[in-house]
């Protein structure tokens, strides 16, 4: 099956009588890359479903003003990558403390895992989870997505040096968390 | 092995890129359709919405400018009346004043009577008001 281009689809959605089906074609080559993007951030699975519903509302509202300056992936992991944030935000109170946030996260871990997941897997979601927002964000942009760091400059609008160290930090911590009994 | 051994022969190719997590097979197939739909509904009542507002405000000031219109047509109406009963009465007074017989004329109470009975109620009604005044001068 052929995959539309980049190029033609955005080509198809500039113009009213293939608006549609360029905006279902855009759809279609990216909505598994994006959902499971998100469900990684925010873990549950309404959640996810939400986030995803906004994300593609804010997509086919703003299309038009999508002027091409990045990749069209890392512009629509922009959009998801900012509507996680927010729900991060609605779902934070005031006084409430990152570790608090990453406690959150991990109980959606084990109520959302699969009853044969591999206890690995969980183990390593759950190192992952327990990382700063911004470590978080860098490690499953480039190890999940192999995003190259350029790109991931765009997404997070963070220089390339501070992603490095990011993701270096990222990886000592979750090995530690992995070798701990 | 150390602890730092075992960081440095930490595999992460051993764990790999899968997630614990099932794909939502319900959420994700017919996703595009769906969530197209949605929106072009949420648009359109959208736009419902904004010519309802659009169209509120006109006739609004459609009604606005109906009364403020009727007010004024009303009051330039009654100010006429005024100016028009104004008119009607200098029209009386100076036709009563240019029929008044002079006083050459009045030789006897039963003259003044005749004179008094050929005029009309409005040419009375100025009569009495010179009168009036003509004795508050004095």
């Amino acid at each position: 099956m052929n995959v539309a281009t980049d190029e033609e689809i955005l080509s198809m959605i500039k113009q009213k009588s293939t608006r549609e089906r360029g905006l279902t074609l855009l759809i279609n080559k990216y909505k598994e890359r994006l959902y499971w993007h998100i469900r990684r951030l925010v873990v549950g699975k309404e959640d996810a479903e939400d986030v995803m519903q906004e994300t593609f509302i804010n997509i086919y509202r703003f299309i038009d003003t999508f002027e091409q300056e990045s990749k069209l992936y890392t512009w629509l992991y922009r959009i998801a990558t900012n509507e996680c944030i927010k729900l991060f935000r609605k779902k934070r109170l005031p006084e409430t403390s990152f570790d608090q946030v990453s406690d959150y996260l991990t109980n959606k871990l084990y109520y959302n895992t699969s009853e044969d997941g591999d206890k690995i897997l969980v183990k390593f979601q759950e190192a992952i989870l327990k990382l700063p927002e911004k470590q978080r964000l860098v490690f499953n942009l480039r190890y999940y997505d192999e995003l190259p760091y350029e790109e991931i400059s765009k997404i997070l609008e963070t220089n390339v040096g501070a992603l490095k160290t990011n993701y270096h930090y990222a990886v000592e911590r979750i090995k530690e968390y992995m070798l701990n009994e | 092995m150390n602890k730092y051994e075992k960081m440095k022969e930490f595999d992460f190719d051993k764990i790999g890129k899968k997630l614990p997590y099932d794909r939502p097979n319900d959420f994700l197939d017919n996703f595009a359709e769906r969530s197209l739909s949605d929106y072009n509904k949420h648009e359109r009542g959208k736009t419902l919405r904004r010519t309802f507002y659009k169209v509120s405000a006109i006739a609004a000031s459609v009604i606005i400018l109906i009364t403020v219109t009727l007010q004024m047509k009303n009051r330039a109406e009654f100010d006429g009346y005024i100016s028009n009963d104004t008119a009607k009465l200098d029209n009386i007074e100076q036709s009563t004043a240019s029929s008044l017989p002079t006083s050459s004329q009045i030789k006897s109470d039963d003259d003044l009577g005749s004179i008094i009975k050929e005029m009309s109620d409005e040419e009375l009604a100025v009569v009495a008001t010179m009168f009036s005044e003509e004795l508050n001068y004095e």
